[in-house]
């Protein structure tokens, strides 16, 4: 079944074309990647689908109900979280109320039930907590839950982003170039986790610069470039596609990265 | 362990100075002391929108007046006991507040700041020149004064207990919002708006509640303000204590209401306490503010040390 569909969806700023009529689908319980150079789209396309920004044209379909023209707060309150590339973490606020705040999200209660400590805000408040820590065990940040986000280190961070956004219980969870950064040791662990999120059957839209981990990921990969789609299928025969060798890389870097990993 | 007994002493302690006031210190201290009072809400009421969502507004002192002429209007022109004046004066304010100031508050940085320069203008001229209503500048004289169980509350000393309740009561009301979820949501949307949104919290409709909320508590000092002084002026209600609200609620500390009821104390009472410096004083007062924000520019309250976070390196966290 389709969990997510798009067709047609194209954005351009000021004339400069971002996304040409891309048409994209993800299957419930996929785990998808999506490849292409710096400035292909990619990172484009992921703040079209969460909300960020609206598409001139086209029309996507989440869960069978439309969500093109929603802004992220509702986007994300019909199941699709993400993360970011560029860390948009709350600096100021300690690594356990960033996941808390995500982890209020669809609960009952309201801030003047908290005021007034009202039992129903109160578990609510409890609840999303309860679940924040889960989260934060889960990326192995339990230990720095009182610590400011912004003191965490770079790979850390990496993980409360992560972590944020599974907090949200996601449906499809979008992660924008999680392995940006990352040493091999810290690559690896990555890429487990995001092993274990899917096998609890969250749907993952991957977006990754290292096509290694892409092909050992997922099993179909979609690739940008100029903002147009240019491969979609298994990754194997993909990467190694002397049209999209060609079209992408320039050739070698990939081809050798291509072959190791298959 | 150490820590609690010793919190709990010293707000003992400060809450027993706090109540002997009136019985020990001359009348004029606690007149002083009633300003201060009254001033802590206004001036925590702007902490929610300038401390928490990174708004900086100087329309506080309108909202403040906006409060104080509701209530003394109510009281002498329609003759409402002033008690009974207290929850439309603050629903009055609050909605003046969003009415002019919700379509503002997604503007960003200085544009928001010149839009709530324009509605202090707005406030201000519509004090002035809509005379059948306010009195123009006349002002509003007579004001009565707060009656409690058949007592009025006229001198200093009777009011003083009256605007202590009323600060401390919104120091814990204030306390409560910010560990509330809202205050979670306006934390995380003045750190980053865009990952705010993207975990599902209503940007906009949090920072209108702010914006609310900081009416709220400009409205009911205005409320006390103007039982207490019992004549009032469009010119009381200025850019001039919009200034020196956001001044207090910016001194005392980074969203720390604690310092923001420090800094309205040591500011509002420096005219006193700078008297020795005789006509040097305002002088004395304006390097004490740029001292103050060089060396301290989240607050003089970074003075006194916080209980640090513990850290994984610190053992079990």
């Amino acid at each position: 079944m389709r969990l997510l569909e798009a067709s047609k969806v194209s954005l351009a700023f000021r004339g400069v074309r971002a996304l040409v009529d891309i048409d994209l689908w993800i299957d419930n319980g996929e785990l998808l990647g999506i490849i292409g150079p710096n400035g292909s789209g990619k990172s484009t396309l992921f703040n079209v689908l969460s909300g960020i920004y609206r598409a001139d044209r086209g029309s996507i379909h989440f869960n069978g109900e439309r969500i093109e023209g929603l802004g992220p707060a509702q986007v994300v309150r019909r199941g699709i979280a993400r993360t970011f590339q560029n860390k948009r973490l709350f600096g100021t606020m300690t690594v356990l109320e960033n996941v808390t705040v995500a982890a209020l999200k669809g609960r009952g209660g309201s801030a003047l039930g908290d005021v007034f400590a009202l039992r129903r805000s109160r578990n609510a408040i409890r609840a999303a907590k309860d679940i924040a820590e889960e989260c934060l065990d889960r990326v192995r940040l339990a230990d720095w839950s009182n610590a400011l986000a912004k003191d965490l280190p770079y790979g850390a961070q990496n993980r409360l982003e992560i972590a944020r956004a599974l907090a949200l219980e996601p449906r499809l969870l979008l992660l924008d170039e999680p392995a940006a950064g990352l040493n091999p040791a810290e690559r690896s662990e990555l890429q487990e986790l995001i092993r274990g999120v899917h096998r609890q059957g969250v749907t993952i839209a991957l977006v990754e610069h290292d096509v290694r981990m892409v092909t050992g990921l997922c099993p179909r990969v979609v690739v940008l470039d100029h903002g147009e789609k240019i491969a979609d299928g298994a990754s194997t025969s993909v990467v190694t596609s002397p049209h999209v060798l060609a079209a992408y890389f320039g050739g070698e870097e990939l081809e050798e990265d291509a072959r190791d990993a298959v | 362990m150490r820590g609690a007994p010793a919190r709990w002493l010293v707000l003992g302690t400060a809450l027993a100075a706090l109540l002997a006031i009136p019985s020990v210190a001359p009348q004029y201290v606690v007149h002083v002391a009633n300003f201060v009072l009254i001033y802590t809400l206004p001036v925590i009421g702007l902490g929610f929108l300038t401390g928490f969502t990174g708004r900086v507004s100087l329309a506080q002192g309108a909202l403040f007046g906006a409060g104080a002429y509701t209530t003394a209007l109510l009281a002498t022109k329609f003759g409402w006991a002033p008690l009974a004046t207290f929850v439309p004066s603050i629903l009055f304010t609050v909605v003046l507040a969003v009415a002019l100031g919700g379509p503002a508050v997604r503007l960003a940085g200085l544009y928001f700041v010149m839009a709530t320069i324009g509605i202090q203008q707005i406030v201000w001229i519509v004090l002035m020149n809509w005379i059948e209503l306010t009195n123009g500048p006349q002002g509003v004289r007579s004001i009565p004064p707060i009656g409690l169980g058949g007592h009025a509350l006229e001198t200093p000393q009777q009011f003083y207990y009256l605007a202590l309740a009323m600060a401390l009561l919104s120091y814990g009301l204030a306390k409560r919002v910010v560990a509330s979820r809202l205050g979670l949501f306006l934390r995380a949307l003045s750190d980053d708006q865009l990952a705010a949104s993207s975990v599902a919290v209503e940007v906009g409709r949090a920072k209108v509640t702010a914006l609310a909320l900081s009416a709220a508590w400009a409205g009911a000092g205005g409320f006390l303000y103007a039982h207490y002084v019992r004549f009032i002026h469009p010119d009381m209600f200025g850019l001039e204590p919009s200034v020196l609200f956001l001044v207090m609620s910016m001194f005392g500390g980074y969203r720390s209401i604690e310092g923001m009821i420090v800094a309205t104390a040591v500011l509002e009472s420096a005219t006193e306490y700078l008297r020795p410096f005789g006509e040097f004083r305002m002088i004395v007062y304006g390097l004490l503010l740029l001292l103050g924000m060089m060396f301290f520019p989240r607050g003089i309250l970074t003075l006194v040390p916080r209980r640090s976070a513990p850290s994984p390196a610190h053992g079990k966290a």
